[in-house]
């Protein structure tokens, strides 16, 4: 019991003696330095955001294909002729725009030979020489996705086909009015 | 002959050393230990020290960088082919301090990321290093002095070359506590057949009396993620130093907004000085 | 995504109409037979057999052969990014050494066929998707 008073209050006094020196002595030393943070990258704009320009400007710097992917509807014809030539037309049953648009695609369907395929076309592809809007229709099916379309009474035809018979239509037609 | 009890131990020893000799008791025959030609052994080597280790560790010769997860993006390369890919920002990667093997037992570079001037602490620090005080602080190892980098310089992007690996280490999103069919892809018990209540169930965990306690490292249901994880070899796609952006492909862990720790291959381009040196 | 008892178009002139998946040939660990994968089949619907008229039929009904799957219903990726899905899943019968039964193939097949190198099937083909 003794022990431990003792020890307690030589503890204190200690203590009261550490107290007393730093009532004379400054506590704190200089100030650190802080030095000034690097400047700012790309004036502070968000990076996905300035990334998507950059690579927007690359893969489409005419902004062409941005103002179709957001012009363009669910029931509009296209065709999308490749790098090879080849090409591929449909009807459109959905477009994916994302929030910068370079992941935007196209579902286009169509009927080859009485069996009904879809495909799904990256706009920004540059394997595609270029996106041609081919046909409106003159009154649009409800719903911004026609995924209800398919083996319905509204499914597409064979696109191909259709548009061969309006072309050879529209020809004979020229030729007819050029007779008279 | 000298029979063997007759000699005192002191005269056979200064006999040894002269020459070998045999005594002979009765039927007994024993040889000399000096006779037979011994040989030194070494002292035991103990593997797990830390200086070993460190030699046997496979290091890369350079640090790396850290970066904030920002999200995932299509990616077209020049063939037309897509992939997916994720952006990081490298946002004010700048070195703080060296470590060396004197001082600390292993060398490595103290790398800070994202400058911030609000509750900072360890001004010290950022002071010897005349760099500004940063959100993030970290070391990477590196194999040898050579390979510091000088205090104060700037880490960008571009410090990874356009189609070089790297490995990505970051903490994976935290699921919860988790049941066994999401933890560890268990099958679950039976949707019908009388089975009650118990349908994403593991079932049973062991055996009866014997062992008559479950296994260690019996996989159960728990906590799931939230831990460290490093994606390894993933190709680099785009490096623009000036604004910060690293393109990757392939997925990362983590959120969005997540810091990761991006380094060399250590398949492709670590190596330990130990397999340097047999070389 | 062609598995056991996955039921197939055949769309050539081997006689067979319908047949059933019985195995996914050299496929182990995924079970699923994708475009230009080989699978074994066996015909459940064939062309009917008129009396008296010799039929170019090479399969009947409960015949097993070999097939090779030309169009799916579920999407699958191109190396380019588009998916690509077909209305129905078909297929076309084959020998062991990959060239087609029949003779003359009636609908559209997909292009990756190409590249497998089953080039008979495609020139056959009146067209590739």
């Amino acid at each position: 019991m003794f022990g431990l008073l003792s020890k307690r209050t030589g503890f204190r006094a200690a203590s009261v003696a550490v107290q007393s020196v730093r009532t004379f002595v400054p506590l704190k030393g200089a100030k650190p330095t802080v030095f000034e943070p690097l400047p700012k990258k790309r004036n502070g704009e968000n990076a996905m955001a300035y990334l998507h320009k950059q690579l927007l400007k690359k893969h489409d710097p005419t902004g062409q294909r941005t103002n179709l992917i957001n012009t363009l509807r669910a029931g509009d014809i296209i065709r999308v002729t490749y790098m090879d030539r080849s090409d591929v037309s449909g009807r459109i049953i959905a477009i994916k725009r994302g929030q910068y648009n370079l992941g935007g695609n196209i579902l286009i369907r169509t009927k080859v030979g009485r069996i009904a395929s879809e495909l799904r076309i990256p706009v920004f592809n540059p394997n595609i020489r270029f996106i041609e809007l081919v046909e409106k229709p003159k009154q649009y099916l409800p719903r911004n996705k026609h995924y209800y379309v398919r083996e319905s009474s509204n499914d597409v035809n064979d696109v191909e086909a259709y548009l061969k018979n309006k072309r050879s239509e529209e020809v004979k037609q020229t030729q007819t009015h050029k007779t008279k | 002959m000298l029979s063997f009890n007759s000699v005192s131990s002191r005269v056979l020893q200064t006999l040894n050393s002269t020459f070998n000799f045999t005594a002979t008791r009765h039927a007994c025959k024993i040889t000399s230990i000096h006779a037979i030609t011994s040989m030194k052994t070494q002292p035991n080597q103990v593997n797990h020290s830390v200086e070993l280790g460190n030699r046997r560790k496979c290091l890369l010769d350079r640090p790396g960088l850290f970066g904030i997860k920002r999200g995932m993006i299509t990616w077209f390369n020049d063939n037309g082919r897509q992939f997916p890919a994720t952006v990081i920002e490298i946002d004010s990667v700048e070195v703080i301090k060296h470590k060396t093997e004197q001082e600390f037992g292993y060398t490595s570079v103290m790398v800070g990321a994202v400058d911030k001037l609000k509750n900072v602490n360890n001004l010290k620090l950022f002071e010897q290093a005349g760099v500004s005080p940063k959100h993030k602080l970290g070391e990477f190892r590196v194999r040898s002095e050579t390979g510091l980098v000088p205090v104060g310089a700037e880490l960008k992007a571009d410090m990874f070359a356009v189609g070089q690996m790297v490995d990505i280490k970051g903490i994976t999103k935290g699921k919860g506590f988790a049941g066994v069919m999401k933890r560890h892809g268990f099958k679950g018990l039976a949707a019908t057949h009388g089975v009650s209540k118990a349908h994403r169930k593991q079932g049973a965990t062991g055996g009866n009396q014997d062992p008559g306690r479950v296994l260690p490292g019996k996989k159960m249901a728990g906590r799931m993620g939230g831990r460290s994880s490093t994606e390894m070899n993933l190709e680099v796609l785009h490096a623009d130093g000036d604004a910060g952006i690293l393109v990757v492909k392939g997925c990362i862990p983590g959120p969005n907004k997540a810091y990761v720790k991006i380094t060399d291959s250590v398949k492709l381009y670590g190596k330990s000085i130990e397999s340097i040196e047999r070389d | 995504m062609i598995y056991l008892k996955s039921l197939l178009n055949v769309i050539d002139n081997s006689g067979a109409l319908v047949v059933e998946c019985i195995k996914v040939l050299r496929h182990k660990p995924k079970s699923c037979a994708q475009i230009g994968d080989q699978i074994t089949v066996v015909v459940k619907e064939a062309k009917p057999i008129a009396d008296g008229t010799t039929s170019t039929n090479k399969v009947k009904r409960k015949d097993i052969c070999r097939a090779v799957v030309v169009r799916t219903r579920s999407p699958f990726r191109r190396p380019d990014g588009s998916m690509v899905k077909f209305d129905d899943n078909a297929c076309v019968l084959i020998n062991k050494n990959g060239e087609p039964l029949g003779t003359r193939i009636s609908s559209v097949v997909a292009k990756e066929l190409r590249d497998l190198q089953y080039n008979k099937i495609v020139s056959l083909a009146p067209k590739t998707f």
